[in-house]
């Protein structure tokens, strides 16, 4: 089976790369969209320098750390390009960012697309994909942080209870879980 | 699909997520575990977050509103972005040295100096009163504040201590990633002038004694007319001096201090200006040091016109950058909000704070809280949260 990234224009001729998933599928993406992941950019290149005839679709781009789910998304999210790295102007441009940021899945299929980005040396998708991640656990409570990073904690009970009355007001308004 | 769960993040990863957390969900997750409550206290942590802050959002404003009815009260508050509200708190103007609330602060000064904002620390220095005389660092964010008194000098005879004019910096030194505090202490000109330096991770004052330009002919002008800029702090200074002639001149200059090199130097103003008094203030444009100057032209249209110093203290880069104008109704021009928009204060009974966007020409009324109609806002300077917090002696948490 082969996921064919959408062109409305058929005949024009932009360079497709082949990218194989973890999950052995194929997945067939303009040049431009491909060479924002920097190591698929270095992989491509060192076949080029290798072997110059190899240029073109023949090239398949192995991707063992990334499941063709968490490539799907990622391959959206070049497309629409959102802007969100930049600075919002004015707090309504923040909430509609931070919308945006939201439209991208569970706080756990953020963790894929944060380690899938990493791995492909994505920058920008890194940056976009941290701040969502960011903004879902910013007004959650300790005990949501703990489980959802899978951390025991490690202060005494009298500790932390002292620490939460001194800073008290760091623990008001927080988020249900 | 074998899913990855949040705990099989690598550390560095994690950090670029905390890293993007407001300051106050850090200080709750500071309980969730040993290793991040020391990772937020690390100090490459704490300048990675404050650098991430300045990129991602937009300034708060620290407002410094003066009594004007010969009361010597000061309030500062906080305006938060979406700048319509500054917080449910309320003001207290309060018969007493200082006060600090959640985003306000309000103190009796004796004499009023200054305060400036470095990485989300806030310094206010001046005389408070005839029991304590010295400065405060603050940090709103983690609600801490810090005295720091004086050093102890004694007046030459029959000086009281309020013929003295005391002034006041505060910067930060890269070389050193030290927080500085100078003092500068002028008794006139029959007797020398005082400049001590203090430092935050010494905790200490030590006496500067080489201060390479004689400080005695020169007179601080008012309050607010001063700016931090990379490392180097400016003001507005009368110098008086003497001509080939031996004739007694008096013109406007500005005094900076090197806050690495330790060193004074005096820069003239863009062009030789005949307008003594004219409305003037520092700004920052394009990371370089601005002069907005006020050119009333009726009772209530005014122009502002923009001068950049292109390259740091080399006096001939002054460079007239733009002409904004005619306004209505504007009193005093506070600076640059963000490229393209100016924060100025308008001139109505109500303590307005307008946003003027020099690309589109709007302007936009920044709802601003009621103070007193005695009070007028003299100074605004854009605040970015921070975690950097303070040792030593007389640290306190509220």
């Amino acid at each position: 089976m082969s996921n064919t990234s959408e062109n409305p224009n058929p005949s024009s001729s932009s360079a497709k790369i082949t990218l194989k998933t973890s999950d052995n599928e194929l997945f067939e993406v303009e040049e431009a969209v491909a060479m924002k992941f920097c190591t698929v950019k270095q992989y491509f290149e060192d076949e080029k320098d290798n072997d110059v005839a190899a240029r073109g679709s023949s090239t398949v781009i192995p991707l063992p750390n990334v499941h063709s789910a968490v490539l799907a998304r990622l391959i959206s999210y070049c497309k629409k390009l959102p802007q969100s790295n930049a600075v919002a102007d004015n707090h309504e441009e923040e909430e509609t960012k931070k919308k945006e940021r939201k439209q991208y899945g569970t706080p756990g299929d953020l963790v894929d697309l944060i380690s899938a980005a990493n791995y492909l040396d994505f920058k920008e998708g890194l940056e976009f994909f941290n701040q969502a991640l960011a903004d879902h656990i910013q007004n959650k409570s300790v005990e949501y942080v703990r489980k959802f990073f899978g951390i025991k904690g490690d202060f005494e009970p009298h500790e932390e209870e002292k620490y939460r009355e001194e800073y008290a007001w760091a623990f008001e308004g927080v988020d249900e879980d | 699909m074998e899913r990855l769960r949040a705990s099989d993040l690598a550390v560095e990863l994690l950090e670029n997520i905390l890293v993007r957390l407001p300051v106050k969900s850090l200080i709750r997750f500071k309980c969730v575990e040993k290793s991040w409550s020391s990772l937020f206290e690390n100090p490459s942590f704490i300048a990675k977050h404050h650098r991430h802050s300045c990129s991602i959002t937009i300034p708060s404003f620290l407002i410094m509103s003066q009594d004007d009815s010969g009361g010597d009260i000061i309030i500062l508050s906080l305006l938060h972005p979406p700048h319509n509200d500054v917080d449910d708190t309320q003001v207290h103007i309060v018969d007493m040295n200082i006060r600090f609330d959640t985003n306000l602060i309000s103190m009796r000064f004796l004499r009023s100096n200054i305060c400036a904002c470095i990485n989300g620390i806030i310094c206010i220095g001046g005389s408070f009163s005839a029991d304590f005389d010295g400065f405060f660092l603050w940090n709103p964010a983690i609600r801490q504040y810090k005295v720091v008194p004086y050093p102890t000098l004694h007046y030459p005879p029959a000086l009281h201590f309020f013929d003295t004019d005391n002034n006041f910096a505060f910067g930060y030194d890269n070389n050193s990633n030290d927080y500085k505090v100078v003092r500068i202490v002028n008794y006139g000109r029959d007797y020398n002038t005082f400049v001590h330096v203090y430092t935050l991770n010494t905790d200490s004052w030590r006496q500067k004694i080489d201060t390479a330009i004689d400080l005695s002919n020169i007179t601080f002008l008012s309050t607010c007319e001063e700016k931090y800029l990379n490392g180097v702090y400016h003001w507005f200074c009368i110098l008086k001096d003497t001509d080939k002639h031996g004739r007694v001149f008096k013109c406007e200059v500005i005094l900076s201090f090197d806050m690495t090199k330790e060193v004074f130097r005096m820069l003239s103003l863009p062009e030789f200006r005949n307008v003594p008094r004219q409305i003037k203030t520092f700004a920052l444009f394009n990371e370089c040091l601005a002069l907005i100057f006020l050119n009333k032209r009726r009772t209530t249209e005014a122009n502002l016109e923009i001068w950049v110093m292109r390259e740091s203290g080399v006096q001939e880069s002054w460079t007239k950058q733009l002409v904004v104008g005619p306004l209505l109704g504007i009193r005093y021009p506070l600076g640059f909000a963000k490229n393209g928009e100016l924060l100025l204060l308008v001139c109505d009974d109500d303590q307005t704070i307008a946003l003027y966007n020099i690309g589109s020409q709007e302007i936009k009324n920044l709802q601003f809280r009621d103070f007193p109609s005695s009070f007028k806002t003299s100074q605004a300077i854009s605040y970015v949260e921070s975690l950097v917090s303070f040792k030593g002696a007389n640290v306190v948490q509220y």
